[in-house]
């Protein structure tokens, strides 16, 4: 992920910004300049096993797979240092649950933690 | 609060909703005082963007009062008539300093959907499907605007609300064809769809000193309209051959520069139409490319296409022949609405780019259905409904 600041104000004096900190020594993370003056890179990686096979299709699904805590933990730290804020969706909400809408609702409720970032 | 939603495919309803509330520091909330109902829209009424719930708010052009403004913000305060930026931007990260505001990285708050159809997300909008932030629309009393302060601009005294809220959207998207399309003085420009967009692309054109613009459509009255009040060329492409009415109008050597401003479910005569509509149906591709297929054709050597029509995946028959071996440039945007909004709400305030004649049908909220039912089915001479909430 590349973010529009540098690299001083990502991790000054080494420290991560807060939202992947919290992760401890659960990731690890490389920070270092983008080209073309374009900000800086962050890279991270979780440590140790992901769910995989079956096991990821139960995780993502149910929300509880560790990629999406840090891909939301990503944006939230991409959208806190370029804007100070992290953007929240419309509310209150002007729809309700159904049963044609459940499969929409799923992949909203997990569309941070999800993608391709 | 009154607010016209998608209830399913071709279905439309004003019901209760809630008021929206100040979610974010820099949001702000309108009044709203017109939105338009625009021909993307009719893509989601269609189900062709399947990403829609029951409920949700149609509407992203639009201009309002400010009634209640978020604590961060600094440029607008209550009182204030604005009109917004269809596309929603943070203003900060890397692709909205480069003026791709439509590009943001940091307002589509569901940005796995983009991410997995197209490989990166662009920002969110208003009122379109939960693929692009789920955000409610601009057909209600009120609505929430985020980072007002990016995508919110005062309109001058000059215009009023039904010559003004087309700067959202039309205006701006118009403008942004002709633009990024590079089109030149002296240059010869083609326009496909006379509709709002393509009608404010053909201004646009003039302004940045087209020598000749011909807009392409098959309704009388609209293509009337391009005549009477934006004085560019017409043809009807049901009367005529456009390829060779190109040809004649550019000295043989086609357009300079060809605007696509009809999108994913367009029209054209002959089997071709048939073609692409049983392909769309059987969702072997989402989208009907006729209008861009044309444009390829017709560009001149090393011309230009700028593709202005909304478009949600893939396409068959794409002409990629001509586009390598006459060197074409392809491009498309969403709309980078701050790049342009101040600069055209001038020129709008100096009588440069006239949009009252657009309005049609100007209903209140409540008849929001029938503004969809005379709009999509180019009823009545219309060319865009907009809508009064509260009338």
């Amino acid at each position: 992920m590349t973010v529009a600041v540098p690299p001083d104000r990502v991790a000054p004096g080494g420290a991560l910004p807060e939202r992947l900190a919290a992760f401890g020594d659960r990731i690890e993370v490389q920070v270092r300049p983008a080209p073309g003056d374009r900000g800086t890179e962050i890279a991270a990686r979780l440590r140790g096993p992901v769910p995989s096979g079956a096991a990821e299709v139960v995780a993502r699904a149910s929300g509880d797979d560790p990629r999406q805590e840090l891909r939301t933990a990503l944006r939230d730290t991409r959208s806190l240092l370029e804007t100070g804020d992290v953007l929240r969706p419309s509310g209150p909400p002007t729809t309700r649950p159904t049963p044609t809408n459940a499969w929409l609702r799923l992949l909203t409720s997990r569309a941070r933690g999800e993608g391709t970032l | 609060m009154k607010a016209l939603t998608w209830q399913g495919i071709n279905e439309l309803e004003v019901i209760d909703v809630p008021d929206p509330e100040i979610r974010n520091d820099g949001d702000v909330i309108l009044k709203v005082r017109r939105t338009v109902a625009c021909g993307s829209d009719l893509h989601l009424l269609g189900g062709y963007i399947p990403f829609m719930e029951k409920g949700d708010v149609l509407g992203h052009e639009f201009l309002g009062e400010v009634v209640e403004a978020g604590p961060a913000v600094t440029r607008h305060r209550v009182g204030d008539r604005v009109a917004v930026s269809s596309f929603i931007a943070c203003g900060k990260c890397w692709f909205c300093s480069q003026q791709l505001f439509s590009s943001c990285d940091n307002t589509n708050t569901n940005p796995a959907i983009t991410e997995a159809l197209w490989g990166q997300a662009p920002g969110g909008c208003f009122g379109y499907s939960h693929a692009l932030g789920g955000n409610a629309g601009s057909h209600a009393d009120y609505i929430r605007v985020p980072f007002a302060d990016v995508g919110a601009f005062p309109v001058p005294d000059e215009l009023t609300d039904d010559q003004a809220v087309f700067v959202s959207d039309s205006v701006a998207t118009g403008w942004m064809g002709a633009d990024l399309g590079q089109v030149r003085p002296g240059d010869v420009v083609a326009v496909w769809g006379a509709g709002a967009v393509g009608q404010m692309a053909a201004r646009a054109a003039m302004l940045l000193g087209a020598d000749r613009v011909v807009v392409i459509d098959r309704f009388d009255y609209r293509l009337r309209q391009v005549e009477q009040h934006l004085g560019c060329e017409t043809l009807d492409y049901e009367q005529t051959d456009i390829q060779a009415e190109l040809r004649e109008r550019s000295g043989g050597r086609g357009p300079d520069v060809c605007i696509e401003a009809v999108g994913m479910e367009a029209h054209s005569p002959g089997p071709q139409y048939l073609y692409d509509q049983v392909k769309q149906q059987l969702r072997l591709q989402t989208d009907r490319p006729t209008a861009v297929r044309q444009a390829i054709h017709a560009a001149r050597k090393g011309g230009s296409v700028f593709i202005l029509g909304v478009f949600a995946g893939f396409v068959d028959k794409f002409p990629l022949g001509a586009v390598v071996n006459k060197g074409l440039t392809v491009r498309g945007a969403q709309m980078h609405g701050p790049r342009y909004i101040p600069m055209l709400l001038e020129r709008m305030a100096r009588g440069e780019i006239p949009t009252a004649h657009l309005a049609t049908h100007v209903l209140p909220l409540s008849e929001g259905p029938r503004g969809y039912d005379l709009f999509k089915h180019k009823k009545d001479g219309c060319v865009r409904a907009v809508f009064v909430p509260g009338a």
